[in-house]
């Protein structure tokens, strides 16, 4: 208790809280961008904290952090186009409700949704870290394997439209992962000659490439009056108290997931808020208006991604094990401030572990307050007619989506994943398995393999732990429930339609 | 073919580049910033130790150093950037020894070890081989008796394929004529965690992830024990002659003048010796080792004959 | 619509999935890596993807032969479509080798223009103000500088003359 005390006078100091402030809002203000996401804000920071002390340098970087994460929301909500990949769950939602002329209540959904979220996951890297971090540990490949077959079954409840195209999509986005260097033997395959498809392909290009330039394509060619704005109502307004009570399910079912993923390295916030957004369109009692503008879809989306910023830490504190890219840049500035992140931080270092906590607590609430003046900022600047709107977001796209790797292969990456996904828009595919199968599939095949090699090419072993069973097992009573009530659903379709 | 393509790009890049600085007169270098390329990602290893070493260079030069990162393809994207550039010392690369030595052995890469103008050698940090945390060994020597008794009954982990620690492994089985399979991570991150949890039996790292996740290390392949780890013996102590670092340099396009080399090699040798370099580099694990243009370019000629040898045998 | 409805999504779908394992399918085709361990085999698991591929899209385009549920395109206003498509493939090729400035310096006005939009007033500033501010934000505020000359090289040119 002492050591929380300790921190919250440190927290009192108004240069750490103006830190708090510039970092959480610089942070929203990067993730909104396309292309530029969480990993850029934190590594523009990093030269900035060589010269810091360690409590502003890390209120500096948890602001950038938790600030990036919730700024992906506000692209993908008004522009329909995910400003970073963790948010790609929120277009599919957000946008309808935009469109809808409610995008004032989804901009409120998605920052009380990422509050929550964010607010979530310290609590439990509070209570819970160490004993999380030993959790993690259990998980070798074989259980990563599991774990991956499992996320892979959500594929089904986000296409319940079309099962056939949802499940090409997704096989689609696995394939295009495999391009390039094979993660186990460093041979390259797919690459059709091509160097630079031998380093594979990028996720921002090919992320943004599928929402972002397939929705100016299509946008254009809707064919809107330059003078007409569809668009209705725009800014920030707070869903109303009992609406939010009344979907807590939905709520601490996302934050749970969004918690749990992160904690585990190398899973991702991306995965995280997909598998929360198709677990909430599997079991919300609203789950019929999914895709068309359902709020507890960027709930989902929302609060997953949020969570996350509070379980990726519970590794990177607690075992010095970053839990994501992002969280590895703020491992290297933290060492190079001289902390070492590890089971002993938790015991020599306890003001500072306290001082982390209430300042990503404090930068969650944050979110609430600056969320609400930078909606409405972005709202006002998205009122441009159309046709400028769309050349801008068009020069946006590209220089944001170049700056990641400084590769103009990476802009013909995204030119080709744009026409893709105009094409799939128009014969009524879904894109989010596309996402799902993309950062899903390098993590099960590495996993498959690896716990091959492991087992000497024995794959009895895959069925030998029980954390790999409990996941197996769940899967295929999750197909075969879906299987069942898809078939149940259509029969009563099918009756609608001849009444009609 | 994409490379001709590219290189018509850089042509019209180079004449509009021309025409605008065709009005300053040839100043003395560095005149303007000067771009050094990351070939990895934002906030790894190489990337935290380039930033260092270009805020400490910028000082000595005084002339702004922008770090870029081209990530991709195991280090070859970015490393083909800098081999393709203008040779006028406003490009250089900040790059460790892998994408030179070992990645053009496994691949076709757009460039090989000609294309390239040796400016310096500037860090190093030893390997080091971890156990997992309940192993029954406690030396370098039981770790390969055991194995060469049962062969492929052990596994270690390594950060990649072709990445530096898999090869020194290989380079040390060789050695010792003793196999244990190799499982590739993507990273330390997930591979330190398959050892932490018993997965995997041992785990090549370099020396850095040794005190930073408390590894419970056997032995460091250096000619010296290192003073972060004092207990941990080195694996010529333990009778054994292999030794692997990781390490890199400054390397530039071929043909780079040779006045512009010779001022960075200088900067180089100043940042390496400076204390402020010595102690980010020490936070982080490793060491600063300057190497002269001559040295580093015979070193890396070396190291690409070694582990093309190893990577011929361990690949096919 | 003619007189036999059909359903052409899952028609050109699955013709479209179909062609495209075709053209993967020259990528996995066995070779080196026959006889490797199914773990080491670098191919294994692609070959495995792209059957399902090809598979799924068989059912596609059979499904769509047989049925009868009728299409409804969504009407496209194709020659937009194709005019931004076309601006964005030059654009990104010119992105790099070009420069950031002058490429958008070219790109805003015809975008503006080819969607419609006739202000000459609105596109001359908007072009003008977005291509160096743009630059200035990521090359001073990100530290990152987007290709080509940039503000700095051009003073220096023009003050150098």
């Amino acid at each position: 208790m002492d050591a929380f005390l300790h921190a919250l006078g440190a927290l009192a100091d108004p240069l750490i809280l103006l830190i708090l402030l510039g970092g959480t809002a610089a942070g929203i203000l990067i993730g909104a961008m396309p292309g530029l996401g969480s990993v850029l804000a934190i590594t523009l920071a990093l030269p900035l904290t060589f010269v810091m002390g360690p409590e502003p340098s890390i209120a500096l970087l948890l602001g950038l952090y938790a600030g990036s994460v919730y700024g992906g929301s506000l692209s993908a909500i008004l522009i329909n186009t995910p400003g970073t990949p963790q948010a790609a769950a929120t277009v599919l939602d957000g946008y309808p409700m935009m469109r809808q002329g409610k995008g004032d209540v989804a901009l409120g959904w998605a920052t009380v949704a990422s509050t929550v979220g964010g607010v979530f996951s310290v609590a439990v890297l509070i209570v819970a870290a160490p004993m999380l971090a030993r959790l993690g540990l259990e998980f070798g490949p074989v259980e990563y394997f599991a774990l991956g077959i499992f996320a892979l079954t959500c594929v089904v409840s986000v296409s319940r439209d079309d099962l056939a195209k949802g499940l090409l999509a997704c096989l689609l986005g696995l394939l295009a992962a495999t391009i390039g260097q094979d993660p186990l033997t460093g041979d390259v395959r797919l690459h059709f000659g091509n160097f630079n498809l031998m380093a594979g392909i990028a996720l921002v290009p090919f992320l943004v490439g599928l929402f972002a330039l397939s929705e100016v394509f299509w946008r254009v060619g809707e064919d809107v009056h330059p003078d007409d704005r569809p668009i209705g109502k725009t800014g920030f307004r707070l869903p109303p108290l009992r609406d939010m009570l009344s979907r807590w399910r939905v709520f601490g079912k996302s934050a749970t997931i969004g918690t749990l993923i992160g904690t585990l390295p190398g899973v991702g916030a991306t995965a995280s808020s997909m598998v929360s957004y198709a677990e909430a369109r599997r079991s919300s009692p609203n789950r019929a208006n999914f895709g068309k503008g359902e709020p507890d879809g960027v709930i989902a989306s929302e609060t997953a991604n949020n969570a996350v910023t509070g379980g990726a830490l519970v590794p990177t504190l607690a075992l010095g094990i970053p839990g994501d890219p992002i969280t590895a840049v703020m491992l290297g500035a933290l060492i190079i401030q001289g902390i070492t992140p590890g089971p002993r931080l938790f015991v020599e270092n306890g003001d500072l572990m306290a001082f982390i906590f209430l300042a990503l607590l404090i930068v969650n609430l944050l979110l609430l307050g600056l969320g609400a003046i930078m909606c409405v900022l972005f709202a006002r600047a998205i009122r441009a007619p159309e046709p400028v709107l769309m050349g801008l977001i068009l020069v946006l796209l590209a220089i944001g989506t170049f700056s990641v790797n400084n590769n103009g292969f990476d802009l013909m990456v995204m030119l080709l994943a744009g026409l893709v996904g105009f094409g799939m828009r128009l014969l009524r595919f879904p894109l989010a398995p596309v996402v799902i199968g993309f950062v899903l599939g390098p993590m099960i095949e590495q996993s498959l393999r690896q716990g091959l090699l492991i087992s000497r090419g024995d794959p009895v072993v895959f069925f030998s732990k029980p954390i790999a069973l409990f996941f197996f097992v769940a899967s295929a009573l999750f197909l075969l429930w879906s299987g069942w009530r898809h078939w149940n659903e259509r029969r009563d379709t099918r009756t609608e339609e001849t009444d009609a | 073919m994409p490379f001709f393509k590219t290189t018509t790009k850089t042509a019209t890049a180079l004449a509009l580049g021309l025409s605008l600085v065709a009005g300053a007169a040839w100043a003395e270098y560095p005149e303007r910033a000067v771009t050094a390329i990351v070939p990895f990602p934002a906030g790894g290893s190489t990337d935290t130790m380039g930033r260092a070493a270009a805020e400490v260079m910028s000082g000595i030069l005084g002339t702004d150093i922008a770090v870029t990162n081209v990530g991709g393809g195991a280090g070859t994207v970015g490393t083909a950037q800098i081999a393709r550039a203008r040779a006028d010392g406003y490009t250089i690369g900040v790059i460790p020894a892998a994408p030179l030595i070992n990645q053009p052995h496994m691949r076709e890469t757009p460039y090989g070890l000609e294309d390239f103008t040796y400016i310096c050698g500037l860090f190093h940090s030893p390997q080091a081989l971890a156990l997992a945390p309940d192993s029954p060994f406690s030396s370098l020597a039981e770790v390969v008796d055991y194995a060469r008794a049962n062969p492929g009954q052990l596994t270690y982990g390594s950060p990649g394929p072709g990445s530096l620690p898999h090869l020194a492994m290989e380079q040390f089985l060789d050695e010792v004529g003793v196999e244990i399979s190799h499982v590739p991570f993507q990273g330390d991150g997930p591979g330190v965690t398959a050892l932490m949890g018993g997965h995997i039996d041992m785990y090549m790292a370099i020396f850095s992830n040794v005190p930073r996740y408390e590894l419970n290390a056997v032995a460091i392949f250096a000619d010296e024990r290192v003073a972060a780890a004092p207990d941990v013996p080195t694996s010529i102590e333990e009778g054994f002659t292999t030794t692997a670092s990781w390490w890199g340099g400054l390397f530039g396009p071929a043909n780079m003048p040779e006045d512009v080399r010779a001022t960075l090699e200088d900067a180089c040798q100043q940042t390496a010796e400076s204390p402020e370099f010595t102690e980010i580099l020490g936070n982080l694990g490793s060491f600063p080792r300057f190497l002269s243009s001559e040295a580093v370019h015979e070193a890396v000629m070396q190291g690409s004959e070694t582990n093309g040898a190893i990577l011929e045998r361990v690949l096919n | 619509m003619g007189a036999v409805q059909r359903d052409h999504e899952s028609i050109i779908g699955g013709v479209a999935v179909l062609g495209l394992s075709a053209l993967l399918y020259s990528q996995v085709m066995p070779g080196q890596f026959d006889g490797v361990a199914l773990a080491r085999n670098p191919m294994t698991v692609p070959r495995f993807l792209l059957a399902l591929f090809a598979l799924g899209g068989a059912y596609l385009l059979v499904r769509g032969l047989v049925s009868r549920a009728g299409t409804t395109w969504p009407a496209v206003a194709w020659r937009k479509v194709l005019a931004i498509a076309v601006l964005a493939a030059a654009y990104f090729w010119a992105f790099d080798p070009i420069g950031f400035i002058p490429a958008t310096l070219v790109l805003l006005p015809l975008a503006f223009l080819s969607l419609g939009y006739r202000n000459p007033l609105v596109i001359a500033a908007v072009t003008l103000i977005t291509a160096p501010l743009l630059w200035y934000v990521f090359a001073e505020g990100f530290s990152i500088r987007p290709p080509g000359f940039g503000m700095d090289d051009l003073l220096r040119a023009l003050g150098g003359m």
